[in-house]
C-alpha cells in the first residue's frame, strides 16, 4: 500500500514539475464544474435518494415477510406448549414445579387466569356501535410485565398495566383490537362492576392471552363463583414434531392430578394456522413488490449516473486538451458523480429505513406477528451495494468518456447521432405532424441506450400499477365470508348477560330478521366442530340457512349446494383427503352420520381450509349448542338503510344481537393489503417518474443550446414544451404496451402462489380480473408516468429565455 | 426615403444593477438599408441585436420593427414575430446537427406552418441561389464553415423576413469563406433585403454596408452613410 502511495506521489510530483501548478488548476476547474453542475448534482441526489429508499424499503420488506411467524416466534421466545391448569385441582406450587420437568429449557408462569363474559365497552365507532353490547368471552391473564424467558410479549402501543384499573388488549383479539387507547370496559359480573381502561396493545404470537392485567387483579375480576386457573408456558429441548410436543406434555404433567390441565395449545398448531391461514397470502404479494422495487432502483440509478457522466464528456475533452491525463480526468468526473450519489445513498437510507419501519409495523399487524424488526444485515448490505453500484457505474462511464479522443469529446453533445437516429429524424421530418412533435418523437432515437433504460423504468412503474390493481380486484373476489355484505346489513349475535349466546338467541334473531319488512334475502352461517371423514375429530362444519344460492364463497369448480345432503368443500380438504367432486364425504359421529355428496370446490381459508359447507336443512335433526354467528341481509330496493337498522335493532333487543351496516369482507387483511399495495405502487411509480425527471432534465440541459436555436428561429414556448413532452411520449406508449401485459403476467404468476399459500386453487373469477378497458387505462399509465416525469423539464425548456439558452455552451 | 424598418426611441438596456449595457439609443433604419454595427468588444452590439430580435427586452424605451412594438411582445408572440419578420445568422452557425441541411433550412417554415411543398420549393431555391444545393442531404458536421454559414443564411431567409440580422457572420470563418459570405450579404442587400450586421470586421462593413453605426460603452458615437465609392 505504501509503495503504491509513494508511486502515486512520485507521479504527481513529476506531473507537477512538467506543468507547474496544474494540480491546483485542475482542482479549480473541478470545483467550478461542481457549482455549474449544481442542477445535475441535485438530480443525482434526488434520484439516488429515491431509488436507494425504494430498494432498502423493498429489501427490508422481503426480509420481514420471510417466514414471519417463525421470525416472531423466535424473537418472542414463543411458548412451545401453553397449558391451562385448574386451580382447584392443582396448587400454585405444583404448577410452578412443572418448570423443572425433564426437557423443559425455559418456562413462564404460573400466571393467574380467568375467563370473562358479557362485559361491555364504551366503544362507538362509525358503523360499529358496540356501546352496552355484551362482548364474547375473553381469556384474561395476570402478568406483571410483558417480558420474560418465554412469550416475550411485544407492546405495539401504549404501556403495560401499572394500576388496578388498567388492561392491555392482545393484538388480533377481536372485536376490541383496534379500539383506541382509553376505551373502557365494564365487567358487570365481576364483584363491584369494575371498569378498566385500555392502556396498551400487545402482540403474542403464542396467543397466550386475549388481555392482560396485573396478577393480583385476576382474582378480583373473576366473576363470583368462577374459579380462577393458572397458565404455564414452556419451551423444550425438542419440540419440533407433534410427537415430541406430546412427549413434552406428558413429562410436564407427570404426577399431577388427571384433570389438572384444562386446556393445552401446541405451537405447531399456531404455526400451521399462520402458514395456511388467510394471512399467508401476504408474503408472496409483498415479495413481488419488493423484487420490482429493487430492480427498478438499480435500473434508474445506473442510467441516470451514466447520463450525468456522459454529459460531462465535453468538459472532459476540454480538460484533456489542456493537458490532463486520462486517469486524472476519469477520477475527477467519477468524483463529481460520486459526491452527490453518496449524499443520496445516505439520505435514501434514512428515508428507506423510516418507510420500512412504518411498512413493517403495518405488515406485522396484518400478519399478527408484532412488529418485525429491521434486518441489520440488509440495513448495511443494501447501502453498501448501492454505493458499489454507484462507484462502478460512475467509474465505467467516466472511463468511457476518458478514453474518447479529445476531438470527439470536444464535439460531444453536438456530435451527430447514429445513422439510425438520423434516418428516423429524416423520416419523421417528412410526415405531416407538426414540426415540434416530429422533432420530439425523433429524440429517443438519438440516444437509444438512454431511451431504453428510461422505457424500462416506466415499464416497471406500469407493471407495479397493473399488478396492484389486479391483486386488489382479486382480493375483492376472494372474500370468503358471510360478513362480506357491503351495502347491506349485518346482524351479529353474541354473548348475552349470563354467558355465551344461546341457540335461542339465534333463533330469535333469525325470526326478527325474517319478520322485518324490507328484508329481501338473508344468509346466516354457523360453524361447529364435527367429525369429518378424512379429517377426524378436528373437523368443522359450517351450515347455511336462509339464502339458497346467495353465496359468498367463490367456487373453484362445481357449484354451490342446491339443497340438503350436498357439500361444498375447500380445495385443501379435497387435497388432504384425496376426494373429488361427486364423491361422498361423511360427517358426524356415532349414530348420527351424514353422507354428503361433494358438489362444489370453494375458495375458503377458514379453519385452514378444512371445513365442510352445507345447507342447514341437512342437519335439522342436530340440536346445536353453538349459536349463530352472524346474519347477512340484503335489503329490498328503495329501503332506507338507516331506518331499517334502527327498526331491526329494536326488534333484536331481546336476542342479544346487534345490526350494523355491512362492510366489505376480508376486513383488516384486505384493508391492509389495499393500503400496502397503494403505498408500494405509489413508491414505484414515484421512483420511475423520478428517473424520467432526472433523465429528461439532463437531456434537456444537454440540448439547451439547440433549444435556444429553435426559439431564435421562431419556436414558441408552447411548441418547445410540446417538443420535450413528445420526446417521452413514444417511450411512454411502448412502456405501457409492454408493462401492462407483464403486470398481468406477474399477477397471474403470483396469485396462484398466494392461493397455494392458503392451500387453495383459485377460482377463475379471482384469477381473471382484468377488464379490457382497465388494461387499456393501465397501458396509458405508462404515458402518464412519462409525461408527469417530463413535465418539469418541458416547462423549463418552454420558459428559458432564448438569449440565455443561446449563451449556454 | 422609404418607411423605417427599425425605430429605437430612447432605448436603454441594463443588466442586473449594472451600468447600462446599451443606451440610451435613438436609431432609425429604413427598408433596404444594410447597417453595419461596429464597436469594441463589450460595447453593446449583441445587446442591440438581441433587442431587435425580441430575444431580450429593453429596460426602457420603445422599439418598433416593421410596425411591431417589439418590447411589448411576450415569449410566444416574440417567437411568432421572429418567424415572420426576422432572419437570424450567428457567428457559430447554430445549425442543428441531427438534421440534414434541407431539414435545417425547412425548420422555420415548418414551425410557421408553411405548406410542405411550398417550403421545400423555397428551401431548394434558396440553397441553389446560395450555391449549396448540392449539400441538401448532407449533415452540417461535414460542411466547411463558409458552407455552413450559407446554410444558416438560407434558414434565416426561408420565411422571407423583412429584416436579416447577423451577429459576427464571418467571425468563425477563414479568409476564403469570409469573402464568400461578404459577397452573399452584399448581393442580398442589393436585391433589397434590409440587413443589420454586427461585426468587428471593418472591411466587411465597408464592403457590404450602406451605413455604419459605431457603439462605445453602449452609446452611438458615430452614424454615417457609406458612399457608393467606398462600397
Ligand atoms: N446576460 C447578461 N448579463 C449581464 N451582463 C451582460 C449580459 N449580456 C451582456 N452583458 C454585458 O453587456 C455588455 C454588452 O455586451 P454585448 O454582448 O452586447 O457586447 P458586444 O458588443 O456584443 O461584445 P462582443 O464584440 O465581444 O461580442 C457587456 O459588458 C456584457 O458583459
Ligand atoms: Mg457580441
Amino acid at each position: 500500500m505504501s509503495r503504491r502511495r509513494e508511486r502515486r506521489r512520485a507521479e504527481r510530483h513529476a506531473a507537477g514539475a512538467r506543468r507547474a501548478g496544474s494540480g491546483s488548476v485542475l482542482r479549480k476547474v473541478a470545483r467550478a464544474g461542481a457549482s455549474r453542475r449544481r442542477l445535475q448534482s441535485l438530480i443525482l441526489i434526488l434520484v439516488t435518494t429515491g431509488s436507494m429508499a425504494a430498494a432498502l424499503l423493498a429489501a427490508q420488506l422481503l426480509a420481514g415477510v420471510d417466514a414471519p411467524f417463525d421470525q416472531a416466534f423466535g424473537r418472542q421466545q414463543g411458548s412451545e406448549l401453553t397449558l391451562q391448569y385448574d386451580a382447584t385441582a392443582a396448587t400454585t406450587a405444583q404448577v410452578a414445579a412443572t418448570a423443572h420437568a425433564s426437557g423443559v429449557t425455559a418456562s413462564a408462569g404460573p400466571f393467574p387466569t380467568t375467563v370473562l363474559n358479557g362485559y361491555t365497552t364504551d366503544l362507538n365507532m362509525p358503523g360499529l356501535d358496540l356501546t352496552d353490547f355484551p362482548l364474547p368471552q375473553m381469556q384474561l391473564i395476570g402478568r406483571a410485565a410483558p417480558g420474560g424467558p418465554v412469550d416475550d410479549v411485544e407492546l405495539t402501543a401504549g404501556h403495560w398495566p401499572t394500576a388496578a384499573n388498567q388492561i392491555v388488549i392482545a393484538e388480533g383479539s377481536s372485536p376490541l383490537d383496534g379500539s383506541p387507547m382509553g376505551t373502557t370496559l365494564t365487567f358487570p359480573h365481576s364483584p363491584g362492576d369494575p371498569t378498566l381502561t385500555i392502556v396498551g396493545v400487545a402482540n403474542t404470537v403464542s396467543q397466550t392471552a386475549d388481555a392482560w392485567v396485573l396478577p393480583q387483579e385476576v382474582s378480583a375480576l373473576a366473576p363470583a363463583g368462577t374459579a380462577t386457573g393458572y397458565e404455564m408456558l414452556y419451551r423444550f429441548a425438542s419440540a419440533a414434531t407433534a410427537a415430541e410436543v406430546t412427549a413434552d406434555r406428558t413429562a410436564v404433567t407427570k404426577g399431577l392430578p388427571t384433570h389438572a390441565v384444562t386446556d393445552a395449545e401446541s405451537w405447531l398448531t399456531l404455526q400451521s394456522a399462520a402458514q395456511t391461514g388467510g394471512n399467508a397470502i401476504i408474503p408472496p404479494f409483498l415479495g413481488a413488490f419488493g423484487i420490482l422495487g429493487v430492480i427498478l432502483s438499480v435500473i434508474i440509478l445506473a442510467s441516470v449516473i451514466n447520463a450525468t457522466v456522459a454529459a460531462s464528456a465535453r468538459r472532459i475533452g476540454i480538460l484533456k486538451a489542456l493537458g490532463c491525463t486520462p486517469a486524472q480526468v476519469v477520477r475527477m468526473s467519477a468524483m463529481q458523480a460520486l459526491i452527490p450519489c453518496v449524499a443520496g445513498v445516505a439520505l435514501g437510507t434514512v428515508f428507506g429505513t423510516v418507510g420500512a419501519l412504518a411498512l413493517l409495523s403495518n405488515t406485522g399487524q396484518a400478519l399478527n406477528v408484532g412488529t418485525p424488526p429491521l434486518s441489520m444485515p440488509i440495513e448495511v448490505l443494501v447501502p453498501i451495494s448501492a454505493l458499489a453500484l454507484v462507484v462502478a457505474t460512475a467509474v465505467l462511464a467516466a472511463g468511457r468518456a476518458g478514453r474518447m479522443s479529445v476531438l470527439d469529446a470536444l464535439a460531444a453533445g453536438r456530435t451527430p447521432t447514429s445513422g439510425r437516429g438520423r434516418a428516423v429524424q429524416r423520416r419523421l421530418a417528412r410526415t405531416r405532424l407538426p414540426r415540434p412533435v416530429s422533432l420530439g418523437l425523433a429524440a429517443p432515437f438519438t440516444r437509444p441506450a438512454r431511451a431504453a433504460a428510461l422505457t424500462l423504468a416506466v415499464v416497471f412503474g406500469v407493471i407495479a400499477a397493473t399488478f396492484a390493481v389486479g391483486v386488489a380486484s382479486s382480493l375483492d373476489h376472494a372474500t370468503t365470508d358471510v360478513s362480506d355484505n357491503k351495502g347491506g346489513v349485518l346482524v351479529y349475535i353474541d354473548a348475552n348477560a349470563s354467558g355465551p349466546p344461546t341457540a335461542k338467541d339465534s333463533a330469535a334473531a333469525l325470526k326478527a330478521v325474517e319478520a322485518q319488512p324490507g328484508t329481501a334475502a338473508y344468509v346466516s352461517s354457523i360453524s361447529y366442530p364435527m367429525s369429518v371423514q378424512g379429517v377426524g375429530e378436528d373437523g368443522t362444519v359450517t351450515e347455511f340457512s336462509g339464502g339458497g344460492a346467495w353465496s359468498f364463497y367463490p367456487i373453484v369448480s362445481g357449484h354451490w349446494f342446491t339443497g340438503p345432503n350436498q357439500a361444498v368443500v375447500p380445495t385443501h380438504l379435497l387435497r388432504a383427503t384425496g376426494l373429488h367432486l361427486g364423491d361422498t364425504i361423511t360427517v358426524g359421529e356415532d349414530g348420527r352420520l351424514f353422507p354428503l355428496t361433494i358438489v362444489g370446490e370453494a375458495f375458503d381459508t377458514h379453519q385452514q381450509g378444512m371445513e365442510v359447507l352445507a345447507d342447514a336443512a341437512t342437519f335439522a335433526s342436530v340440536q346445536h349448542t353453538v349459536p349463530l354467528g352472524s346474519i347477512s341481509i340484503q335489503l329490498k330496493p328503495g329501503v332506507d338503510q338507516a331506518a331499517y337498522l334502527s327498526s331491526l335493532n329494536a326488534a333484536l333487543s331481546s336476542s342479544n344481537s346487534i345490526a350494523t351496516v355491512g362492510q366489505g369482507g376480508g376486513g383488516k387483511l384486505k384493508l391492509i393489503m389495499g393500503a400496502l399495495s397503494v403505498m408500494m405502487t405509489l413508491m414505484l411509480v414515484l421512483v420511475a417518474a423520478l428517473g424520467v425527471i432526472g433523465s429528461v432534465m439532463l437531456d434537456t440541459r444537454e440540448r439547451v443550446h439547440d433549444i435556444g436555436v429553435y426559439k431564435a428561429i421562431g419556436m414558441t414556448p408552447r411548441q418547445t414544451t410540446a417538443m420535450v413532452l413528445t420526446s417521452v411520449l413514444s417511450l411512454g406508449i411502448v412502456a405501457g404496451a409492454i408493462g401492462a401485459p407483464l403486470g398481468i403476467a406477474l399477477h397471474d404468476y403470483v396469485m396462484p402462489l398466494m392461493g397455494n399459500a392458503v392451500q387453495s386453487t383459485l377460482p377463475p373469477d379471482v384469477l381473471n380480473v382484468y377488464q379490457p378497458l382497465e388494461v387499456a387505462l393501465l397501458a396509458l399509465g405508462g404515458i402518464a408516468i412519462a409525461l408527469i416525469g417530463a413535465l418539469g423539464p418541458a416547462g423549463w425548456a418552454g420558459r428559458i429565455r432564448t438569449a440565455t439558452a443561446l449563451r449556454t455552451e | 426615403m422609404t418607411a423605417p424598418v427599425i425605430e429605437f426611441k430612447q432605448v436603454v438596456k441594463s443588466y442586473e444593477n449594472g451600468p447600462p449595457a446599451l443606451g440610451p439609443v435613438d436609431l432609425t433604419v429604413s427598408a433596404g438599408e444594410a447597417v453595419a454595427v461596429l464597436g469594441p468588444s463589450g460595447s453593446g452590439k449583441s445587446t442591440l441585436l438581441n433587442l431587435i430580435a425580441a430575444l431580450d427586452r429593453p429596460s426602457s424605451g420603445e422599439i418598433t420593427v416593421d410596425g411591431v412594438r417589439v418590447e411589448r411582445l411576450g415569449e410566444a408572440a416574440g417567437a411568432k414575430y421572429r418567424r415572420a419578420r426576422i432572419g437570424m445568422v450567428f457567428q457559430f452557425f447554430n445549425l442543428i446537427d441531427d438534421l440534414c441541411v434541407l431539414d435545417n433550412v425547412l425548420l422555420p417554415a415548418q414551425l410557421a406552418g408553411v405548406g410542405r411543398g411550398e417550403a421545400r420549393d423555397r428551401a431548394l431555391t434558396l440553397l441553389s441561389a446560395l450555391g449549396v444545393d448540392g449539400y441538401a442531404k448532407h449533415y452540417p458536421g461535414r460542411l466547411s464553415g463558409g458552407e455552413r454559414q450559407r446554410v444558416a443564411v438560407a434558414r434565416a431567409l426561408i420565411n422571407r423576413p423583412p429584416l436579416l440580422l447577423a451577429d459576427e457572420p464571418t467571425g468563425a470563418l477563414d479568409t476564403a469563406s469570409r469573402e464568400d459570405v461578404k459577397e452573399l450579404i452584399k448581393d442580398l442587400n442589393e436585391q433589397g433585403q434590409s440587413i443589420v450586421l454586427v461585426t468587428h470586421d471593418e472591411e466587411l462593413a465597408a464592403t457590404c454596408a450602406t451605413r455604419e453605426v459605431r457603439l462605445l460603452d453602449g452609446r452611438v458615437v458615430s452614424d454615417r452613410a457609406l458612399s457608393a465609392v467606398s462600397r
